[in-house]
């Protein structure tokens, strides 16, 4: 009982820190307007405010800095590595291509010649070995501190749910920004933080069940990094074919069913794994 | 392991933490010469010496974390414990990974603050140093790559002359190769600039970046072979 509600104290401090890192850049949003580098500045502290929330939550609770999931883990899981790698790529294809085939298009995907899918999956390796790092400021949040915290309250299903939606609606500063720029109507502003509060439990499902098997959180900030890229790895791919200039690669809803079914699917294996490790506990 | 993580962060702290100065020097120029940087030019020049200065000063603090663990009784003493010498050597190729990591964090951090700096200012025509700086730190993996097994083998001293001489025969070598081809360089030359400005049309350039990650994994493979070879040779 004591246990659950430390770990609650520390959800709702942790939770506390970050929802004030989105309410921030709002708070400031007529600075990051008139200032490009004071934009540069926040939206950096933003991106690595789930890290700083960690950090600072476990210093507050005096909870201690042990166990952040911090090694690498190689041995033995370069297949979680490898899964990480190709499953955001793979997603993120299928959300987009098979809906512009069905849609009768399959002329636009003149660029997806094996030399060039060869060149864009070397180039996402690359750069993701490298550049995802920066995304530990997100996963050692997100993954390493609030779906530990918020497993032994809500079950798996609830980490995920919750979880999902929480990270979802923390990217609120960047998904209205246009609309408080008067850029774009509010519906549409809606539309965006849906889709993603759609797309993003998919990957929390995915992401949590890396980290556990791991038992480390680079194999979730590789796996961020490559979906991040991916969707411009494979924009340009489509740009390289014969696609008109106001060809609208809108693909509604089936842009989030690859997400849907990853969530799904790495839902089911937790709750598999989580079964057969029960009888063991008791 | 992580008693190993701790021992590289007290021996090395002020090398890592000295990654993320690196990275700003490009602003720590722009501070200091704050008076004479004005125009578009100014800004790119000081970003270009900054980043380059930058990765050439992250490289030398990089090689500096292998120095002090090149004594036998260490060898010995490492060799026997738990993680043995693979898990020593192995927490060193990840503590200069991450160092690498985090330089390249840190210049992308601040060369962008620099850039938006320059457009609150109003001056056009000032381009990321990004486009230069991550081919660079490939070559700074790969050279990581061929410098460490050479530290290991030989120890921090000797191994750093040994690849000198090396480095030195394959420039020499380069030189020949260009000397032979010099009425075709130009021709040679514009296929490299095509080859890096439509790299994603081709898979070469993408594909030695990824060898130059998989050439840092082989090293971290010989190192492990050459460690205690090398430990022999090593002073008491």
């Amino acid at each position: 009982m004591t246990n659950k509600k430390d770990d609650l104290r520390r959800l709702g401090i942790y939770l506390l820190i970050v929802a004030s890192s989105s309410a921030m850049l709002f708070v400031f949003f007529k600075l990051i307007n008139q200032s490009e580098t004071a934009f540069a500045i926040l939206s950096e502290v933003f991106c690595a405010a789930p890290a700083l929330a960690n950090l600072i939550t476990r210093a507050v609770t005096k909870e201690g800095f042990r166990d952040m999931k911090l090694h690498l883990h190689l041995t033995g899981n370069l297949r979680y590595y490898l899964l990480a790698f190709l499953l955001p790529f793979v997603c993120t294809f299928m959300s987009y291509i098979p809906p512009i085939i069905l849609g009768g298009h399959s002329d636009w995907l003149g660029g997806f010649t094996l030399k060039n899918i060869v060149a864009a999956i070397l180039m996402l390796a690359a750069q993701g070995a490298v550049m995802s790092a920066g995304l530990v400021g997100e996963e050692l949040g997100w993954r390493g501190y609030m779906n530990r915290k918020m497993e032994p309250l809500v079950g798996v299903v609830g980490t995920v749910l919750i979880g999902g939606a929480v990270w979802s609606l923390w990217h609120l500063p960047s998904d209205m920004s246009l609309y408080l720029a008067g850029e774009e109507t509010l519906s549409e502003a809606m539309k965006t933080v849906g889709g993603r509060l759609l797309f993003l439990p998919g990957y929390a499902a995915f992401y949590m069940w890396l980290t556990k098997k791991t038992d480390s959180v680079w194999p979730a900030v590789l796996s961020h990094g490559i979906s991040n890229t991916s969707r411009t790895c494979i924009m340009e791919l489509l740009r390289m074919g014969d696609i008109p200039e106001n060809a609208e690669i809108n693909t509604g809803f089936f842009e989030f069913v690859p997400f849907i079914i990853t969530g799904v699917v790495f839902l089911w294996l937790m709750l598999r794994d989580k079964k057969k490790t029960e009888p063991l506990r008791k | 392991m992580t008693g190993l993580v701790y021992k590289e962060w007290k021996q090395n702290k002020w090398f890592i933490l000295g990654m993320v100065i690196c990275g700003a020097l490009p602003l720590i120029l722009l501070i200091v010469f704050h008076d004479s940087v004005k125009t578009a030019s100014h800004y790119q020049l000081v970003l270009n010496t900054g980043s380059i200065v930058g990765i050439l000063i992250a490289g030398m603090l990089q090689m500096m974390t292998l120095g002090g663990d090149d004594r036998r009784l260490w060898a010995y003493f490492i060799s026997a414990s738990p993680d043995g010498s693979k898990g020593f050597i192995r927490v060193k190729y990840e503590m200069i990974f991450f160092m690498i990591l985090t330089f390249l964090l840190s210049i992308h951090f601040f060369d962008n603050l620099i850039l938006m700096f320059t457009v609150d200012k109003g001056i056009e025509g000032v381009y990321d140093a990004g486009n230069m700086v991550l081919p660079l730190i490939f070559l700074q993996i790969f050279l990581r790559a061929v410098d460490i097994p050479f530290s290991y083998r030989f120890g921090a001293k000797k191994g750093s002359i040994i690849k000198m001489i090396l480095m030195v025969l394959c420039a020499i070598t380069v030189l020949i190769v260009i000397m032979i081809n010099i009425d075709d360089l130009d021709v040679i030359i514009d296929g490299i600039k095509d080859k890096m400005a439509n790299y994603s049309e081709t898979p070469l350039i993408p594909a030695i970046l990824v060898l130059s990650l998989i050439a840092y994994y082989i090293s971290y493979r010989i190192s492990c072979r050459l460690y205690m070879k090398g430990a022999e040779q090593y002073d008491k």
